[in-house]
Formats: C-alpha cells, sequence, structure tokens
C-alpha cells in the first residue's frame, strides 16, 4: 500500500475536521446510537456473547492457519467452475481485470462496496485503463459523484447533511440533463439514486465486489449488504470479479452460523443485515441469471508482512464499524482526518502496518486516547491499545518523533520516577508558572507544554503542596488519647 | 426463539424488520391481503411474476393476484430452460426485462430462520434471485415446516445439498440504507416492501 504524496499534516486535517459543523452534528448524532444498538442487541440476545466468541476464535485460528486455508479456498473455487489469483497490490488486481475487459470487450463496470479496492485505489487503475466504473452502494455513490473518499466504514458518506448530497445530485443531474431529486428529503434522494443506478446495473459488463469472508471447504464467498446492491452485481453482469484480502479466508462452511451475524451485531446491533450472499460458483447449465465467469481475487498489498507477530489480531478485523462508532477521538473529526482509507482506531492501527510506520507516523501517535473503549466495543476482541502503545514505542525507538519532544519526556519521566525529582520539578513549576498565570488559572508554558496548554487550563500548583505541609504541620499532641508503648 | 413457536418468533422479528408477516392458518384471505398491501402502491392492474421451484401453493397464489386485479405470469424450469404458462421457451434477457417491468416477485423459500427473521432464497437452475430483486415488491411463501430456530440448523441443511446452488441470499427484511444521515430508508435498490406468508401444503 502506497503513501499518499496528497496527505495534509495532522493538524491541518484536524482544524478542518473540527471546524466542520455539519460533520460533527451528524457524527454526535449517528455514532452514539449505532453503539447503543449494538449494546442492546447483544442484551437482548442471551446467546450472541457465546457466539461471538466462538466466531473470533474460528478467525483467529483462520489467520493463524492462513497460507493453507488460501490454498484450499482457491482449489475450491477452481473446483466449482471459478477462477482463483493471487495478486500482489492493485496494479496487479487492476492488470486482471483490464484483461478480462479486453478480452470480452466490456468497459462498463458496476461495484458494490469494498474497502480494499479503496485501497488499492482500483477505480483510479481501472479508469485509467478505459473502464467506466461506478459504485453502487448509496453512500459510496454520493462520495464518488462529490470526488471524495469515505469517512466511514459502513456509512461512506456520514459527512454529507441531505442538502449537501442534494447538491451533488443536482449537479449530476445537470450535467446529464435528467431531472434533478424533487426535494431534499431523503427518500426523494434515495429514490433518485435508485433509478439511475438501476440503469447502470442493466448496462453493466463487469461487476466487482468485495468479500465478508471466503469458505475454504468450499469456495464459498460471503457478501453482506443492506441495500441489495452486491446481489445486482453478482447476477446481472456476465462477469463477477470479487476482490478480497487474503486474511478474510475462514475453513468450515459450519463456521459461517457463528460469523455470518457478526459484522451486522457489532456495527448497528442487528442480527444480520438485509442480505447475506453466499456465492459458490459462475452460472450453471441451464440457469439463468448469474455470470458466465466468476473470479475471486486474493490481495495481500502488505499484509503478508504483518505476518506472524505482535499485531497477528489485526488480520481478524471483520470491518464491521464499531470501534469507529465508540472512538472519542473519530466522534470528533470523522474519518478523512484520519488520512488514509481506513480511519478509527483500527485504521490507525492497520495503515501504518500496510504502509510503513514513517508515512502516517501521526495516525498512531496523535489519533488515540489510549481510553479502551475500541478493545471493549470489538467483536475480535482486537486488542487495540496494546498496538498503539506498541506503535508509540516503535517511533521513539526508530527516531521518528522529533528529538526535542523525545527528550522532553525522558526528561519528565527521569524527574517525576523518584520522590525528590517530582518535588524539584513541582518546586521549580512554582517559580516558572508566573509567567503563564492569567486569572488565577495556568495558560500556557515552556515548550511542549504550550501547545498542550493552547485549548486547555490547568490549576497553578499551590503556594504550599500538601506534601510540604505535612512535613512542617505543628505535630502537638501526637497519639492523643493512647496509652503510651513506654 | 426461547420459549415461543419457530412460527410466532420469526413473526416478531420478521415484522421488526420492516417485513409484513400473513400466517394463513390464523387468518381468512391471508394470501389475498399480503398481495393487496404489497401492490397497493401500483394504480389499476399490475403484474406479479411467480419462479420458484415448483414446491408452492400456485393455486393460492393465483386466486389471490385475481382477486387484486393483477396479472400473474408464471415462469417454470423445464427440462432445457424456463417456460411460462404458454410453454414458450425463456431466455435470459427475457426473464430479465419481465422482472425488471413487474410490480412484484413472488417466490418460495428453501428455509427460514426465526432467531433472525430470515429467510432463505436458492439461486439454481430451477428457480432465482430476480423476483426477490428486480421489483419493487416481493412475496415469499415459507412452508411453516421450513422455520428453523436457528441459522445453524438452516445453514445445516444448505450444507447437505448437493450440487450446492451456485447463490443463495438470506433475506432479512427489505432492501434498505441508512447512508444518508444515518436515517433508514427501505427499497434502495432491492424491494422496500417484503411479505411473507406462512402455510402448510
Amino acid at each position: 500500500m502506497k503513501p499518499d504524496p496528497t496527505r495534509r499534516p495532522w493538524p491541518e486535517r484536524r482544524a478542518r475536521a473540527l471546524q466542520d459543523t455539519v460533520l460533527r452534528e451528524t457524527l454526535a448524532g449517528v455514532m452514539p446510537r449505532l453503539a447503543a444498538a449494538r449494546v442492546a442487541a447483544y442484551a437482548q440476545d442471551p446467546g450472541a456473547e457465546e457466539s461471538r466468541i466462538r466466531a473470533r476464535d474460528r478467525r483467529r485460528e483462520a489467520v493463524a492457519d492462513r497460507d493453507a486455508l488460501l490454498a484450499q479456498a482457491m482449489a475450491s473455487i477452481e473446483q466449482h467452475g471459478g477462477a482463483a489469483a493471487r495478486v500482489a497490490d492493485g496494479e496487479a488486481a487492476a492488470r486482471y481485470i483490464l484483461a478480462i475487459a479486453a478480452r470480452r470487450g466490456g468497459r462498463r463496470v458496476t461495484k458494490s462496496k469494498s474497502m480494499v479496492t479503496e485501497e488499492l485505489e482500483l477505480n483510479r487503475l481501472l479508469e485509467a485503463g478505459g473502464l467506466e466504473v461506478r459504485e453502487t452502494d448509496l453512500g459510496e455513490y454520493i462520495v464518488q459523484l462529490a470526488g471524495e473518499r469515505p469517512s466511514h466504514i459502513l456509512a461512506p458518506a456520514i459527512h454529507r447533511n441531505r442538502l449537501q448530497v442534494k447538491d451533488v445530485f443536482d449537479q449530476q443531474a445537470h450535467r446529464q440533463g435528467i431531472p434533478a431529486p424533487a426535494g431534499a428529503d431523503i427518500t426523494e434522494l434515495t429514490r433518485y439514486a435508485r433509478q439511475r443506478l438501476r440503469a447502470d446495473f442493466l448496462a453493466a459488463d463487469i461487476g466487482i465486489t468485495g468479500g465478508n469472508f471466503v469458505v475454504a471447504e468450499t469456495g464459498t464467498l460471503v457478501l453482506i449488504t443492506n441495500e441489495g446492491n452486491a446481489d445486482m452485481v453478482t447476477t446481472l453482469p456476465p462477469v463477477h470479479v470479487a476482490v478480497v484480502g487474503i486474511e478474510k479466508v475462514v475453513e468450515r462452511f459450519s463456521d459461517l452460523a457463528d460469523l455470518l451475524p457478526q459484522p451486522a451485531m457489532s456495527g448497528v446491533g442487528q442480527r444480520l443485515s438485509a442480505y447475506t450472499t453466499l456465492i459458490s460458483g459462475p452460472r450453471q447449465p441451464g440457469q439463468l441469471e448469474g455470470p458466465e465467469e466468476w473470479h475471486v481475487l486474493f490481495v495481500d498489498n502488505g499484509r503478508s508482512a504483518i505476518g506472524a507477530g505482535a499485531f497477528q489480531d489485526v488480520l481478524t478485523c471483520i470491518r464491521c464499524g464499531a470501534c469507529y462508532n465508540v472512538c472519542p477521538v473519530f466522534r470528533q473529526v470523522g474519518g478523512h482526518a484520519y488520512g488514509s482509507v481506513y480511519g478509527g482506531p483500527i485504521g490507525a492501527v492497520l495503515t501504518p502496518l500496510l504502509q510503513g510506520l514513517e508515512a502516517v507516523p501521526d495516525l498512531p501517535e496523535s489519533l488515540c486516547t489510549l481510553c479502551h473503549a475500541c478493545v471493549e466495543a470489538c467483536p475480535m476482541d482486537i486488542d487495540l491499545p496494546a498496538h498503539f502503545i506498541q506503535l508509540r514505542t516503535e517511533l521513539v525507538r526508530r527516531r521518528l518523533k522529533p528529538a526535542s519532544v523525545t527528550r522532553t519526556y525522558r526528561t519528565w519521566s527521569r524527574l517525576w520516577t523518584t520522590p525528590a525529582g517530582y518535588r524539584r520539578s513541582i518546586q521549580l513549576a512554582r517559580l516558572g508558572q508566573r509567567l503563564y498565570l492569567r486569572r488565577g488559572r495556568l495558560t500556557g508554558g515552556p515548550g511542549l507544554l504550550g501547545g498542550w496548554a493552547k485549548t486547555r487550563d490547568m490549576p497553578p500548583v499551590a503556594a504550599k503542596t500538601f506534601q510540604e505541609w505535612w512535613v512542617t504541620r505543628p505535630k502537638a499532641r501526637e497519639h492523643d488519647g493512647q496509652p503510651r508503648a513506654d | 426463539m426461547d420459549s415461543q413457536e419457530p412460527t410466532e418468533a420469526f413473526a416478531a422479528r420478521w415484522t421488526l424488520l420492516h417485513g409484513l408477516f400473513f400466517d394463513a392458518a390464523q387468518e381468512e384471505r391471508a394470501w389475498e391481503k399480503a398481495v393487496s398491501a404489497l401492490t397497493e402502491t401500483s394504480r389499476g392492474t399490475f403484474t406479479a411474476v411467480l419462479w420458484d421451484g415448483g414446491n408452492i401453493p400456485r393455486a393460492s397464489i393465483e386466486d389471490a393476484v385475481a382477486r387484486c386485479g393483477g396479472v400473474l405470469v408464471e415462469v417454470r424450469a423445464g427440462a432445457d430452460g424456463l417456460y411460462d404458462g404458454e410453454d414458450r421457451l425463456w431466455e435470459r434477457g427475457r426473464l430479465r426485462d419481465v422482472l425488471e417491468a413487474a410490480d412484484l416477485g413472488i417466490t418460495g423459500a428453501a428455509w427460514a430462520v426465526a432467531h433472525t427473521g430470515t429467510v432463505a432464497l436458492y439461486g439454481d437452475a430451477r428457480r432465482g434471485m430476480w423476483p426477490s430483486l428486480l421489483p419493487p415488491a416481493h412475496l415469499i411463501a415459507v412452508r411453516r415446516e421450513d422455520i428453523v430456530p436457528g441459522l445453524a440448523a438452516g445453514l445445516e441443511r444448505l450444507a447437505s445439498e448437493s450440487p450446492p446452488p451456485p447463490e443463495v441470499k438470506l433475506v432479512s427484511g427489505p432492501s434498505s440504507t441508512a447512508d444518508i444521515e444515518g436515517q433508514l430508508v427501505v427499497g434502495v435498490h432491492g424491494p422496500g416492501r417484503v411479505a411473507v406468508v406462512v402455510s402448510s401444503w
């Protein structure tokens, strides 16, 4: 996964997000609701927690054994008349798909939502190769027309409100000389998208999807949606190409009973999404629906390197979005502020693992408060806070933080790990704080403290601290009322 | 599920997911009520397409569609392809165009899950997905004996199919989205109105 040269520095991205009142209002409304729906869904379903644990264990086993399972999955797919290939990166995936298009002569592509194709920037590569690519998930359609990136793993256009969506549709209608949506009512906007996209579904030459799971034993591809667009994409065009990460393989068909509910349970608090589609092959003799050609591309793009180490559990992620929904940082700044395809807590850990820590040092450094809400919400129990600490340790070890910062923290840590050092630092602070006192509050500080204090006030160090008072307090009536031992 | 009968448990969950539910053993004219509820926005006459593997109470459905003033097109799998009531062979494009223009798709279900409010549809040479996808409404005939308590039992039935259907769709409610401001809207790509009629046949 390549670094993005247009990525702005974190303070700029943060400032832009915090000034976006529409974004912040929408996030403040939707994210707590989704998080509460997850809690309620578990509370109402006595077997759900045990099922989640089983699902987690199946994912962990599968990730640990992923090379063997991937080989088995590929063999199973071929046995059912599909084609399976392993591709290294986005360019390899695009070459594969462009070759199909060249061979068959089609250039219209419909896509259902897939984070891995966002990661690969597949649309850009396919368009450069002469194909027309249409995103068909409503949220993805909106961000595609607006020339943006998705800002949430489940709700890609959550940063826009209805008026801003209407603007995007109005502009498209104007360009194409067709009637614009009748109003900014959400039902009306959805109806407009349904009509536009239905025409695209029927005309498509190639359908591209992601994949939530692939079963090694049977070669079954699982697609989970609420809209039904994946079912259009997989049954109408003559070619279906599924692009999935190599880590999505699970071992047995029977594992699906616990796995299928997990994304919706944790993401939106539903027992199952509206549509769960299991695909085990192309169109059979005598069958009228489905694709003539079925391809499954297994994408590496940096996943093998995450490998066997301390970060292996990151590969068990099912992209449910639960960690986004509960994260206090995400709730304030939204997905675009991460400056990466994957946002939220999982994105801030996964992106440096895929791209290299030097490409995105700000993600583990600045976009986590170590509050642990994510690990509580994660259905796979991915230890994200531990990964943040590990990545921060790496930042220091590999000197990816400015020397002045490392020096400041080192001095602080040295002072505060001994009682004498602590007392000395308090005495110094009392002397120095006069420069920064405004109306009885500390409003600034030297060096790093100055930046920290930009948005925060502190009470000043007391004229006499508790410890100082304790040492010098009058000791008039010691052991009052107690008989003396002597 | 728990203490409830599977049918009751299914009904409770399915209606929570904005699906319509009718029990032919509990209410008079259940099929007609279902067809009527699904087509109330169609002006005047409407077209319903029935396509299933064959194990479906077609007389009840035919009667219900006729009583509601609709035209029923029935397609059935023959030895070498799909035929309509007049024994004409259908090719893929025709099937798609007729379903694209239809007001109502009608299918059976392989099984249904009470705990999740889910209906399983199989796509193979005999039956397909388009009636449940292309028209704005979908009527599903579910045999009472095919309602299983949990997803695991349903998947076991699927695993015993040989050969496995190339496509299986688990439907839990209407096509829906919350992509604009998190507000639920039904009927974004697939049907916005779905009804299950449970019966024995």
